[in-house]
């Protein structure tokens, strides 16, 4: 019996040396594959950079504002152009 | 005609002038905060007194006070005006509240109705506030901030030459976001076209030239509108190059 626990603790021993050992590659692998598709994406980003827009996205967001001010000051004056001054005299 | 009946039509003028007053400040409450005016007529007299003259004369001023202090407030805050037209329109605002109000202190200090009647028009003669004060100060701002998105927008266009250059879009997509390009050129130079000249036509008319100078009002905001048009094609022709491109 005790040689039978003894060899069933080994074989438990060694699967578990066997898992942390395959975790520890697998982690490994994954890690390596991460830097790698980093690498690639970096030469990627090299050949054909994506273009900065923010300057113009910036430019474009203030036009907005503009514009709206615009509409808005435009409906003021059209609402004095169609309204008469009343006569407070009378 | 016997008294009953002048005194119907006493009653008929009074509530139609006052529905009129209230009208016409209703037909303002969207762009300026202003009192709110009586909806309900007074009981109408069979002649107005002295002072109930002065006291309606007074509120015609106060509501044109308020409407001025709003447009100052526009005026101070607006980013688009040019410092030149941003002072000239509050000189004006300035002097329209220092002159309402003197003129108001001399309705007050009248002693018979005909003076008080008399400066009470000048409320309206003298001001044209609701009319012509007010869309002239709101068109010079439109019509600066016109200027100022041209800018805006002849500034925009070299950068977006030079994403369309750097692209990777195909050739094809590259000649369509070109075209856009070059229709947005065309747009804001079209809007600059339509622009020149709208606020010097205005800023400085003055309610001795009404309603002549009302021409010159309409004629602003069409140019002002096509203008705007023009932008909004502008506008539309960015967003259409940034989608050609994939940003």
């Amino acid at each position: 019996m005790t040689f039978l626990s003894a060899h069933r603790n080994g074989v438990l021993c060694l699967l578990a040396v066997t898992t942390i050992a395959g975790c520890a590659t697998a982690t490994h692998g994954a890690g390596s594959v991460s830097q790698t598709s980093a690498a690639a994406a970096a030469a990627a980003s090299t050949t054909n950079p994506a273009p900065d827009t923010s300057a113009v996205d910036q430019q474009v967001g203030s036009i907005d504002n503009q514009l709206s001010t615009i509409d808005g000051q435009m409906n003021a004056a059209n609402t004095g152009l169609s309204t008469s001054e009343g006569d407070p005299a009378q | 005609m016997n008294t009953r009946t002048i005194a119907r039509g006493a009653a008929t003028l009074t509530l139609t002038a006052g529905l009129g007053l209230a009208g016409s400040v209703a037909a303002h409450a969207d762009t300026t905060p202003v009192p709110s005016p009586s909806a309900t007529p007074t009981t109408a007299p069979h002649t107005v007194s002295l002072a109930a003259l002065k006291v309606r004369c007074n509120s015609a001023v106060q509501r044109r006070l308020g409407t001025l202090g709003a447009d100052d407030t526009f005026v101070k805050q607006s980013s688009a005006l040019t410092s030149a037209d941003q002072a000239a329109l509050e000189s004006q605002i300035s002097a329209d509240q220092s002159g309402l109000t003197a003129l108001d202190a001399t309705i007050q200090g009248d002693t018979t109705i005909a003076q008080a009647h008399t400066d009470c028009e000048r409320i309206v003669t003298g001001y044209r506030v609701y009319v012509m004060e007010d869309p002239k100060i709101h068109e010079v701002i439109a019509s600066d901030g016109v200027s100022k998105v041209d800018t805006t927008f002849e500034a925009l266009i070299p950068e977006l030459q030079s994403l369309i250059n750097a692209s990777s879009v195909s050739t094809t997509v590259k000649a369509q976001a070109q075209a856009d390009l070059n229709d947005l050129t065309s747009k804001v130079s079209a809007s600059r076209a339509s622009i020149s000249g709208v606020t010097a036509s205005v800023i400085n008319l003055t309610p001795a030239g009404w309603p002549g100078n009302q021409v010159d009002l309409k004629s602003a905001r069409s140019n002002i509108h096509t203008a705007r048009t023009d932008l909004a094609g502008a506008r539309a022709d960015v967003s259409h190059i940034l989608q050609l491109l994939g940003t």
